[in-house]
């Protein structure tokens, strides 16, 4: 019997991926172009420095927890939740393989309440993110759709206390608008930002855009107290 | 035909110079005593003949004088100061003969002074390098010399007045230190690096000043030519760059006096190569530049002010402000060595500080800027510091009230102004003066007609049509 020779790992833009199979976007992206969604990590890398906390709900396969991990420095700490097993597995595999000491990986979904919650047939528990009783929160990152409003119920008590920056993809024309409102009637504003899903200088120099015209519909919310403007960003 | 008697000589009837007067001929026939009347009578004639002929002999010699004087005051001879031009005539002698006498002159007509009245002695002046001398690189190599003549032999020519080429366009510029001074590009073409690169290439290996000074200037050349450049070729340039500063400070010793100039460097060419790369992937590789707090000398803190501004301007809000709180820590400790280039390094940081504000808190911080201005121009006048300052005064000219406002303007013009007038700067000094007169302009109560912005404007093409156009 002969074995298969295993994947190599991929070298994308902040560390070693393991190979993961399938036909997601961010699979593809970091298979092709050893990055994902660039333009995230090029607003965010204007509002995050050394010691900052930040939460990430969907690990993405840790395309940029492993930079978040480095950007926030030893001195500060990332937390990322994902519900799905699978990736879940994945993103530990990533975490572990860069040795990324100060991320800490919950398999939950960020809810209000407690208990299990069926999501795709898997048997999830659910926790809130004020349960983690976090010292500080600079940035809560939204990569999951449909998680945002749970994600936010989930943080009164840390929201009220940190007014932490968040950036969130949008779920879909149905949920959006509901969104935004749930980010405004907890004082904050809102902008829209819409990075193309393709690079033209990405890590691996690739010229080929396999996401021709796409472009992600995120958006970006600081707290009216917090003096942060997007200037160049259309407000909501 | 009736002849004239024998013995009667003719009385002259007109005056005669002397020597045209009718002289008595040894050979004339006298009368006889025969006729003593007659005798006596021509005796008369004759004595009066000669008194007449003695008074127009006078009056012609007077009138002949006469007219000689006004001839010569007529047509004075020619003046010529040929003569103090002269080259002194040697004697012809012996060449190591005692110099021969001069010859007795006439005595002095003027009478010696008075000791009491001579002028008082000079004043024993002493030359003092001052701020508005221009520095010793950015002079002209050579004096304009308009008259065309032949040199004996050529001079062996050097880095700088090679890099000054006549014929180049007149696009880099060099200020600062002769030792280690700065780089400035004012044009818009690749083309314009293209000489200087060619001739510090050649000294790159030489020794000396020279070989130094190509050394110190290339990795800056090749960083400010990187915006002109593809992609590929601008990341193949700053590497170079880097590359040179790391062989150069590994050259430097560890007690070399070269060695905190050339961490600067390298730190300036790595910033330049970060600044290039995405956000994400800059804030990275910000981190790995490593802490300012391995540095202690001024250049290399100098340099670390850069760093922590460059950083602060890719950051926003409470990021930027943090990174600034950094920046000034840097500039108390470079304090300690040179302190007015530290206030001015403040006011930069306090002026991205204003930038980050708004209101009466942006007011507050550009007021506290304007306050480094003496401090800061205390170490001379450079282009760069007037500048800084011209901008501060017409950032808060659009934040005071209207009669504050005006004067700002003033000040924040004289600074411009007095920064333009380098050539290096000229172009940066006549967009700010612009800039401050529309906000004058502007002002409540101000009757402008705009003639001068016009002037501006057009003195602003001028002086950019002096550049090579922009490549595709």
């Amino acid at each position: 019997m002969t074995r298969a020779k295993p994947p190599s790992l991929l070298s994308t833009r902040y560390g070693l991926c393991a190979p993961t199979p399938g036909d997601l976007p961010a699979t593809r992206s970091l298979q092709l172009y050893g990055e994902w969604a660039e333009g995230e990590t090029d607003l965010l890398s204007g509002l995050i420095t050394d010691g900052h906390h930040i939460v990430e709900v969907g690990g993405d396969f840790a395309a940029h927890t492993l930079w978040l991990a480095r950007a926030v420095g030893e001195t500060g700490v990332v937390h990322v939740v994902e519900p799905r097993r699978l990736p879940f597995q994945q993103l530990c595999a990533n975490v572990a393989l860069n040795q990324l000491g100060n991320v800490h990986a919950h398999h939950a979904w960020f809810g209000p309440g407690s208990g299990m919650r069926d999501l795709d047939g898997e048997a999830v528990r659910t926790a809130t993110l004020d349960s983690l009783a976090l010292p500080a929160l600079h940035l809560l990152k939204v990569n999951l759709g449909n998680a945002l409003v749970d994600a936010l119920e989930s943080a009164k008590a840390t929201i009220d206390s940190y007014r932490p920056l968040v950036y969130s993809r949008l779920s879909g024309v149905d949920t959006a608008e509901a969104e935004v409102q749930a980010l405004k009637s907890r004082g904050y504003r809102v902008w829209s930002h819409t990075p193309a899903l393709y690079n033209p200088e990405n890590h691996a120099g690739a010229s080929r855009n396999v996401f021709p015209g796409i472009l992600a519909c995120n958006v970006v919310a600081a707290h009216t107290e917090s003096g942060v403007d997007f200037d160049h960003l259309a407000e909501l | 035909m009736e002849t004239a008697p024998d013995g009667i000589a003719p009385a002259p009837s007109v005056a005669l110079p002397p020597s045209l007067a009718p002289v008595k001929r040894h050979d004339e026939r006298t009368v006889g005593a025969a006729a003593p009347a007659r005798g006596y009578r021509d005796l008369a004639q004759g004595v009066a003949a000669t008194s007449v002929a003695a008074v127009a002999l006078t009056v012609a010699l007077l009138a002949w004088r006469r007219h000689k004087r006004r001839r010569l005051a007529a047509t004075p001879s020619p003046v010529s100061i040929a003569a103090r031009f002269a080259e002194p005539v040697l004697p012809q002698g012996p060449a190591h003969g005692p110099a021969p006498a001069p010859p007795p002159g006439p005595e002095p007509l003027v009478p010696p002074e008075d000791p009491a009245m001579a002028n008082p002695p000079a004043a024993d002046w002493t030359y003092q390098r001052t701020a508005f001398e221009a520095p010793s690189v950015q002079l002209t190599l050579e004096p304009v010399d308009l008259l065309p003549r032949q040199r004996a032999a050529p001079l062996p020519r050097g880095l700088l007045e090679r890099l000054h080429s006549p014929g180049e366009t007149a696009t880099l510029y060099l200020s600062g230190t002769r030792d280690h001074p700065t780089l400035r590009h004012v044009g818009l073409h690749r083309d314009d690096f293209a000489h200087w690169e060619n001739v510090l290439r050649e000294y790159l290996d030489a020794g000396g000043e020279e070989g130094h000074l190509a050394r110190w200037l290339l990795p800056m050349l090749l960083c400010q030519r990187a915006p002109y450049v593809g992609r590929r070729e601008a990341a193949a340039h700053i590497e170079e760059a880097i590359m040179l500063c790391d062989i150069a400070l590994d050259d430097a010793g560890a007690g070399d006096g070269e060695r905190p100039w050339w961490r600067a460097q390298q730190l300036r060419m790595q910033l330049a190569r970060i600044a290039r790369l995405s956000g994400a992937t800059r804030l990275l590789a910000l981190r790995d530049l490593g802490s300012d707090a391995d540095d202690h000398d001024a250049p290399a803190l100098d340099a670390w002010v850069d760093v922590h501004l460059a950083w602060s301007g890719w950051l926003m809000s409470v990021a930027a402000r943090a990174r600034l709180d950094i920046a000034d820590d840097v500039c108390a400790r470079l304090a300690v060595h040179d302190e007015p280039h530290a206030a001015r390094r403040r006011a930069e940081v306090m002026m991205r500080r204003a930038a980050l504000a708004k209101g009466e808190p942006r007011l507050a911080l550009l007021d506290h800027a304007h306050s480094l201005r003496d401090a800061a121009l205390a170490g001379g006048e450079d282009p760069a510091t007037l500048l800084l300052f011209a901008r501060c005064s017409h950032e808060r000219a659009t934040l005071l009230p209207p009669g504050d406002a005006a004067e700002a303007c003033a000040f924040a013009l004289a600074h411009a102004f007095a920064a333009g007038e380098h050539p290096a700067w000229r172009i940066e000094s006549l967009e700010l003066r612009l800039a401050i007169q529309l906000t004058h302009d502007a002002l409540p109560g101000q009757a402008a007609t705009g003639d001068v912005a016009t002037l501006l404007r057009r003195e602003l093409a001028d002086a950019r049509a002096l550049f090579r156009t922009r490549t595709a």
